[in-house]
């Protein structure tokens, strides 16, 4: 009797044990679709999962390809250029236009998408790089021209040059998540070039973890973030640059010095529900710099929340990240909110 | 067991455990996962342990492994052997005192120890502790190996008339 | 006699069970979802982290001794000087698992794409 007992025991301890492992490996995970591609001068790279994904994730590069055409400052004949020679506002334009102007003026001018002529002087657009002298700087802020927007009418002064650079991809991204909802997509996360856009949720529920760019060694990661659905943006000095007489020069221009901006801040990530207000807050933001972003956040008619990393390798986070984020690298401080 | 008889037995058992390994070696990998080996060595190991004694199989071990690890001809693979071996040779003297009647069990708690005394020594040349997500596949094996080599050594035992005490 | 017999059978069962144990276990490691980051590590060093689904070239990285193949989805160890060739035999990772080569102290090590981020931003 007394044998039968263990004996017992170890087999109702076996057959548990598979039933255990049967219901695990039946739960396998829904299917994953992947795409990269190259487009508005960066990587492109989509995951989705479910049935539809790779319907979806063609469509949505078809989405992501036809806005990089149509918002292309470069390009003479594009959508935006266009908006020049007197063309109606398309109503793809007229989203990522209204919400430059918006953010703009929620930044008092933080963000401005007529310095397309400054950009160009410095060469961020031919690559072909030079620090351009002080007056001409400013002969350049002088006649940078004036723009609105009211409804699908557009006006501007003479001169004016539209880059929609710093939405592009935040309104691409957006974009691309629409066409993947409507193809009965459910969860997907892109990368448009570092700029971040997920669809829902992770398929198993769970939210997505978006690990943060380490400004000083961009390999690195700072921490991770974990959300739902929202778009995650960083601009930092550290995406392109170049170095003339031992200073670096950064892509970000601040619009009231037409240098690059000098906030000491080396990164701003900003979390928003919104793809296009996501990209072009984070370049505001930057511009701005860490007091400014604490007293905007108070009041801003837009939410977001925001991570900044400072010169002095400090990080600070808006109050609502606290739960979102967690830190992986300890050459920062540990993370501290924004007062 | 003393003078000429136990230097003989214990030489003979070195041959034999070496000739075993040696052989062992020739035998293409049975698996991609390195580690995973029938072990007939350890069939010496675990015999010498029950006919002459901890310390003659401690030598008889011993020496298989270093004369070993010269003609397969790799610093390496001595490390790994002797922190196995050694791992294996402890936990079988301790079986042994606690466990007399089937031999065979004892042999598997070996091979089971042999396989995590390689894991560590690998962790600590690699400096990583992600060689031990082979641990299952090493454990699967150690046992089948150690009943395996149990049973052959509990065999032998029995033919020599000495193994009347262990029951195959 | 009786208690021998038993105490066979105990030993038997229980090695049975461990043996299940360990093959749920490993059955559990193959069959999870996921799993197609790389990387690469050379005497405990991460020297290279690749995102498999992301590769649509093959290539090969060289580490002194050792030859990498990287292809769309999968890696595999192509050639090493080591003198048994165990990781070079241990063929191509395309699920989780990993490719050690002793000698050489290299590993290549597919991970979870559960512990790694979705996606970098920035």
């Amino acid at each position: 009797m007394h044998c039968m007992d263990w004996k017992n025991k170890l087999l109702s301890f076996g057959a548990t044990l598979t039933v255990f492992c049967l219901l695990l490996c039946g739960c396998g995970g829904e299917e994953k679709q992947t795409i990269q591609f190259f487009a508005m001068d960066t990587v492109m790279q989509m995951t989705a999962y479910g049935d539809n994904a790779q319907d979806g994730l063609a469509q949505a590069r078809d989405t992501v390809e036809t806005l990089a055409v149509m918002l292309d400052a470069q390009k003479k004949d594009s959508a935006l250029s266009r908006l020049h020679s007197g063309d109606t506002v398309s109503t793809f334009i007229q989203y990522p236009l209204n919400m430059a102007k918006h953010i703009s003026r929620l930044t008092d001018g933080a963000l401005d998408i007529s310095l397309y002529n400054l950009t160009d002087a410095w060469g961020f657009y031919t690559k072909a790089y030079r620090v351009p002298e002080p007056v001409e700087i400013q002969q350049l802020l002088d006649k940078k021209g004036q723009w609105d927007i009211d409804g699908n009418v557009y006006t501007c002064t003479e001169g004016t040059k539209l880059d929609l650079g710093s939405l592009a991809k935040g309104y691409a991204a957006a974009k691309a998540v629409e066409t993947l909802r409507n193809c009965g997509v459910h969860s997907a996360i892109f990368s448009l070039g570092g700029n971040v856009q997920t669809l829902g949720q992770k398929p198993d529920g769970s939210d997505w973890t978006v690990a943060v760019t380490d400004p000083l060694s961009p390999q690195d990661t700072v921490g991770n973030l974990h959300v739902g659905e929202c778009a995650v943006v960083t601009s930092g000095s550290y995406q392109r640059n170049f170095t003339r007489d031992g200073k670096t020069y950064h892509h970000i221009l601040d619009p009231k010095t037409g240098c690059p901006a000098d906030s000491g801040l080396l990164s701003v990530t900003v979390l928003c529900e919104d793809g296009t207000a996501a990209d072009g807050l984070s370049t505001a933001l930057f511009v701005l710099g860490a007091e400014q972003t604490a007293a905007l956040y108070k009041t801003t008619d837009i939410p977001f929340e925001a991570l900044l990393i400072t010169e002095e390798k400090e990080i600070w986070m808006t109050e609502g990240l606290s739960a979102l984020f967690e830190q992986t690298n300890e050459t920062y401080a540990p993370a501290k909110i924004l007062p | 067991m003393k003078g000429t008889k136990r230097l003989t037995v214990n030489a003979l058992l070195t041959a034999t455990a070496l000739l075993l390994f040696l052989v062992e070696m020739q035998i293409p990998p049975l698996t991609t996962i390195p580690g995973i080996k029938i072990g007939l060595a350890n069939v010496v190991t675990l015999f010498s342990l029950a006919y002459c004694g901890k310390k003659d199989a401690a030598w008889i071990l011993f020496a298989r492994i270093l004369l070993g690890s010269i003609f397969s001809g790799s610093v390496s693979a001595f490390l790994y052997s002797i922190c196995g071996g050694v791992l294996c040779y402890a936990v079988m003297c301790v079986a042994l005192r606690f466990l007399k009647k089937p031999l065979w069990p004892v042999s598997v708690f070996g091979a089971v120890a042999h396989n995590v005394g390689q894991l560590a020594a690998a962790s600590v040349l690699m400096q990583t502790v992600s060689v031990f997500l082979y641990l299952p596949y090493l454990l699967l094996a150690a046992i089948l190996s150690g009943t395996f080599t149990g049973i052959c050594a509990s065999l032998i035992l029995k033919r020599l008339h000495k193994g009347k005490d262990c029951a195959v | 006699m009786h208690l021998q017999k038993s105490s066979h059978k105990f030993w038997a069962i229980l090695f049975s069970m461990l043996a299940l144990l360990c093959v749920g276990v490993i059955a559990l490691m193959h069959l999870l979802p996921g799993g197609h980051t790389a990387v690469i590590y050379k005497d405990g060093e991460e020297i290279e982290r690749i995102s498999l689904d992301a590769v649509t070239q093959s290539y090969t990285i060289s580490l002194d001794g050792n030859i990498i193949l990287v292809e769309p989805g999968r890696i595999r160890m192509q050639a090493a000087n080591c003198p048994d060739k165990l990781c070079v035999h241990q063929g191509v990772l395309t699920a989780q698992g990993r490719i050690v080569c002793l000698p050489n102290r290299v590993i290549i090590e597919m991970v979870r794409e559960k512990d790694a981020p979705d996606a970098k931003v920035g």
